[in-house]
């Protein structure tokens, strides 16, 4: 035993001494990591952490919580000072509860120059890692919502004709939320063929667990219906709050989440975003919306059948949409992807007793050495954040990507994060509690418990609730902050 | 025991044979109500993933290629996750344990074998029990906020004496009203007597009465430790790193890559083996300890 | 010392650490989140301290200056917050129809176990298995046999042989956890499964302690067996059977663990319990006042169920009593 310890010892101590220059010595210090289970986000803090632990002498712990428990116990253990946590790996979303009241330090600029920020798309480096204009955070991940569907099959000229008789426009990528139906409806049943044998196929897939993330999914099919364009303000309007999910855009975009198990696979009530994207790599669906790891996971041979055959695009939109200042419906396609959750991002909490080796573990997580390897890996949950990782389709294609279906990968990211019309998260004090009122009211309509419209007007009425105890000017001015309201323009 | 075994022998061989094929069809059905569930952990831990979600595959070596690789990965890679989990759970729940016996016992014995009353609300030992007794009942929900504020007041967020606390808090009424009941079957004589020699009354209630009480004490001990090995809302609240327990690592695997049954059923068996052991080493107690307690109502 | 004033310093002694930590970590809590209830303290300060504090103001804000406002709005919400209501009646189903389905399983299974068989003492100890597990893995247990997908459980497996094999067209599947008539059912089974041998084990060893010249008796009666279990071992048994009824059915009012790992609450509410409701408010969305005044709402549920068991429980056993005389 003492052997063991004292060959450990030096083991350690000859490490030190061979860390490479500018590798601080952080021996006997131990930083506590946090964040959700499993291998996508917190797998490559146990495949990466050795590295570190190596160059520096000092002890990475990793603690996991499901998705469900995170935020609770992350703003819990920070608001009670408890400084069990050091680094925090979260959702951007919840920068409110946790940039907002003060829980996570200041990322000093030389640590934003080494992890070379200037490579960081704008989007995250300049808002979403960012609390009133102070870098709070590091960009780990980038998340998007987008469009999946069957190429082989959308783009395939045996059904072309069929279904332009049947609907009288051409078969192709959906680019309203209308076409994405009407593809779903006319694929729903059909026997495809699927690498090499013949089995029916479902429509459309998408995520309506409750209690699961689903929500994001709704948010985005709202998005089309009810994004004003020229107008950043989605989720509240920027005069007084007012809540706008239940308003006519927002209803419609909830009864077609609803009615789009009828052309889908009907257990997708029950069925998470981890749920549907396995299964559409198993070649279940046309139609799928999920964040950026479908496309990784559709190249992983281990676990897809359909390899090669997914074609990636920007979400639909609505074919018009809701203009609630107006109060009446424009006839206007409106493309307005969504900026679902915001990704991943890591934070040292001020508490920490270890901030410097805390840091520096950070940094070192999210250098772009690390994020862009861990960017183009499936399973690691890593999605695009940087230049480098959308310039080139290399390490894509080094991945298991064909060069098309790449570059219509980092394509379909672009157009997302670049569009001008796209939709940013709540991203205010009491995001996750907003988002989780709407979350059990919209279980509720999909289990057929209630409609739609009783759904969102009781989701209005909460979110009222939380607005005015949370301080309804202080709610505003944050909501204005954050969607870069410029006023009356 | 021997009087008791031949009536049972007498009995049975007046029981008619489709007595006897309902009686054994019904235990059968049982155990294998019971024991599939554990054969069906024990097996996925050992299955590919490919094998758990393309099935259902039942028989080892027949069905499917067992692997070790998720044991390997546990006590591997996540060693120290695995470890630093079971080990705050078994220091909790232990802890709890010695404290709600201890603590238990003595206020039964109290209750047994002294009068109070406490004058201002009027009270009697039967009140005092009741009263007791009934915090067991209350729903631990109520307890949410004011204990997160008062740990967090006193420091004792993601500490073992946080938890050891609270469960023994949530043990005692169950054990005092257990330990009463059996101090109140025990005869007072081998006191007396012990006391007329010069005993003093803690030396009688250490020599003479608890060593007769083993039956409660055990029965006791096990319900408090199960109790606490096994409690998630508390855990799961009052805990962040240090002394987080087995059910809130058991629970927290549901992740974004979709449920990983194969560590689930592992972490589950490795919760489970503890207990099922004790059980079988203590068993005879539960029955003997709860027939002098809790049967009486 | 004599032996007197030694136990009037004894029995202090002996009652005093459980009435302290009793005082201490139950009845202080209790009375502190009925304050709470009233007022409108939330995490990270209060409403008024927020307002306040986004116009400048620090100190002295609410009531007596403490940071906080007395209100009763947390009580008036309760009335109109309907995912509350349909918390209440899911929890009050999984209270009433858990108890009747284990109790009359228990029942049934102790008084297999009181029989002589070969086997019983293993049998005896395989039957408490389920408790020994943890609720949370026993509900991630129960979430495998009740996917609906043949590919995954034994149990749809299962379902869809035996709807082979009788020559079904179409297999039967059961959608648990998908239909918000199943879920319910899916959750009452796995906490059935797991709690049915507590019950077991308590009557047991009330079975155990009934004397043998009673059933020698009502056999010189001519009593059969089935008259012997209606009329000599059920309401010999009915003070335990209330006191584990009444146990268990309390213990059902703390149920979260299985619905969280299960459903999280759906499909829509379905399922969601009243402490996985205060739960979330408490400790997801921070609002203490709110959730103080549900979980005194539940208090309140807990304290009529007792005591409307107690009183009617009582009756009966008396009922009894003189019938049996």
């Amino acid at each position: 035993m003492t052997k063991l310890s004292l060959f450990v010892l030096l083991a350690l101590l000859t490490v030190a001494i061979a860390a490479p220059a500018g590798a601080q010595d952080f021996s006997g210090q131990t930083v506590v990591v946090v964040t959700q289970t499993g291998s996508a986000i917190g797998g490559p803090v146990l495949d990466k952490g050795p590295i570190w632990e190596e160059a520096t002498g000092g002890n990475i712990e990793l603690q996991t919580f499901a998705f469900g428990e995170l935020f609770e116990k992350i703003v819990t253990a920070l608001s009670t000072g408890s400084g069990d946590y050091d680094v925090l790996i979260y959702a951007a979303d919840w920068a409110g509860d946790i940039m907002a009241p003060g829980y996570v330090m200041e990322i000093p600029g030389a640590t934003l120059n080494a992890i070379e920020s200037d490579d960081v798309i704008p989007l995250y480096a300049d808002r979403i890692t960012t609390w009133g204009g102070v870098p709070y955070a590091l960009p780990y991940d980038g998340d998007a919502h987008m469009l999946y569907y069957r190429k082989d099959l959308v783009d395939n000229e045996m059904y072309a004709a069929d279904f332009e008789a049947q609907y009288g426009y051409a078969l192709g990528e959906p680019a309203t939320w209308t076409q994405y139906r009407d593809i779903a409806e006319f694929f729903n049943g059909m026997e495809v063929d699927t690498a090499g044998s013949m089995a029916p196929i479902y429509g459309a897939l998408e995520a309506q667990r409750r209690n699961a993330q689903s929500y994001w999914v709704y948010l985005s099919r709202a998005a089309g219906y009810g994004k004003v364009p020229g107008n950043p303000c989605f989720f509240f309007s920027c005069d007084d709050m007012t809540p706008q999910v239940n308003n006519p855009g927002w209803v419609r975009a909830l009864e077609e989440y609803i009615d789009i198990r009828n052309v889908g696979d009907p257990e997708m009530i029950n069925y998470d975003v981890a749920d549907t994207r396995t299964l559409m790599a198993t070649g279940t669906a046309v139609l799928n919306l999920d964040w950026g790891d479908v496309g990784t996971i559709s190249v992983d041979e281990n676990v897809s059948l359909v390899k090669g055959a997914v074609g990636f695009g920007v979400l639909p939109g609505g074919d018009s949409y809701w203009d609630y200042e107006a109060g009446e419906w424009v006839m206007e396609e409106n493309p307005a992807p969504f900026i679902a959750f915001g990704g991943w991002i890591i934070s040292i909490a001020a508490d920490s007793d270890v901030t410097e080796a805390a840091l520096d573990f950070a940094s070192f997580l999210a250098s772009k050495d690390v994020v862009n390897e861990l960017a183009v890996t499936g399973g690691t949950g890593i999605n695009p954040s940087r230049f480098s990782q959308l310039a080139d389709t290399a390490p894509w294609v080094a991945a298991g990507f064909d060069e098309e279906s790449a570059a219509d990968y980092l394509d379909a990211i672009q157009n997302t994060i670049n569009h001008p019309n796209a939709v940013l998260d709540i991203r205010i004090t009491g995001s996750a509690e907003y988002l989780s009122t709407l979350d059990a009211e919209i279980a509720r309509a999909l289990a057929g418990e209630i409609s739609a419209q009783e759904a969102l007007d009781n989701v209005a009425g909460l979110w009222n609730d939380i607005t005015d105890r949370l301080g309804r000017d202080a709610q505003l001015e944050q909501y204005k902050a954050a969607v870069g309201y410029m006023g009356d323009m | 025991m021997g009087t008791r075994g031949r009536r049972w022998l007498r009995r049975s061989s007046r029981r008619p044979l489709w007595g006897s094929a309902i009686l054994y069809g019904v235990v059968i059905f049982w155990c294998f109500i019971v024991l599939f569930p554990f054969y069906w952990l024990a097996t996925t831990s050992v299955k590919r993933p490919i094998d758990v979600s393309r099935g259902p595959n039942y028989i080892p070596y027949i069905d499917f290629q067992p692997i070790p690789d998720h044991w390997e990965e546990m006590f591997g890679i996540q060693r120290e996750s695995t470890e630093r989990h079971f080990r705050n759970s078994l220091v909790s729940a232990i802890g709890s344990t010695i404290l709600s016996v201890v603590i238990g016992a003595m206020a039964g014995y109290g209750l047994s074998r002294f009068r109070y009353y406490w004058g201002r609300l009027g009270w009697d030992n039967d009140n005092i029990a009741f009263w007791i007794i009934s915090q067991r009942f209350l729903p631990p929900a109520i307890f949410i906020v004011p204990f997160v504020l008062l740990y967090n007041a006193l420091s004792l967020i993601d500490t073992y004496a946080g938890l050891i606390i609270a469960y023994t808090m949530f043990n005692i009424p169950f054990a005092v009203w257990i330990m009463r009941d059996f101090f109140n079957g025990l005869p007072v004589d081998l006191e007396e007597s012990a006391r007329v020699d010069g005993a003093t009354r803690w030396q009688a209630f250490i020599r003479i009465v608890l060593p007769l009480s083993a039956p409660g004490l055990v029965a006791v001990a096990i319900f408090s430790f199960i109790f606490a090995w096994n409690e998630y809302l508390f855990a799961l609240m009052l805990t962040n790193f240090n002394a987080i327990t087995m059910p809130v690592l058991i629970a927290g695997q549901n992740n974004t890559r979709g449920i990983e049954w194969w560590f689930i059923s592992a972490l589950t068996l490795m919760a489970v083996v503890p207990v099922i052991i004790m059980g079988l080493l203590l068993e005879r107690f539960i029955t003997r300890g709860l027939t002098a307690g809790a049967v009486k109502g | 010392m004599s032996t007197v004033r030694e136990d009037r310093i004894m029995k202090r002694v002996f009652l005093s650490p459980a009435v302290v930590i009793l005082l201490a970590l139950s009845i202080f809590p209790l009375l502190w989140s009925l304050g709470i209830s009233f007022t409108d303290m939330q995490r990270g300060g209060s409403t008024i301290a927020r307002q306040a504090a986004a116009e400048g103001i620090t100190e002295g804000v609410g009531f007596l200056g403490l940071g906080f406002e007395l209100t009763g709005r947390n009580y008036q919400r309760l009335l109109v917050d309907g995912r509350l209501h349909s918390t209440v009646r899911n929890t009050m189903i999984y209270v009433f129809v858990g108890v009747t389905i284990q109790y009359v399983i228990g029942l049934g299974l102790a008084t297999v176990l009181n029989q002589p068989f070969r086997g019983r003492n293993i049998v005896r100890v395989i039957f408490l298995m389920p408790m020994m597990m943890t609720p949370v893995a026993a509900a991630y247990t129960g979430r495998m046999f009740f996917d609906s997908n043949a590919l995954r459980s034994p149990l749809a497996h299962f379902l869809r042989q035996f709807s082979k094999a009788i020559g079904l067209e179409q297999a039967i599947s059961v959608p648990w956890f998908t239909d918000i008539g199943w879920a319910p059912i899916a959750i009452l089974i796995i906490d059935a499964w797991q709690w049915i041998p507590f019950m077991t084990l308590i009557l047991l060893a009330g079975m155990q302690a009934i004397p043998e010249d009673i059933y020698e008796a009502a056999r010189v009666d001519g009593a059969n067996v089935l008259q012997i279990f209606w009329r000599v071992t059920v309401p010999i048994l009915l003070p335990i059977s209330l006191t584990v009824i009444l146990i268990r059915g309390l213990e059902i009012f703390k149920i979260i663990d299985v619905v969280v790992v299960t459903t999280g609450g759906g499909p829509g509410s379905a399922t969601e319990s009243l402490t996985l409701y205060i739960f979330e408010q408490a400790l997801s969305n921070g609002n203490y006042g709110y959730a103080s005044a549900i979980a005194y709402i539940l208090l309140i549920l807990v304290i009529i169920f007792a005591t409307i068991f107690l009183t009617v429980g009582r009756r009966w056993i008396r009922g009894s009593a003189e019938r049996g005389k």
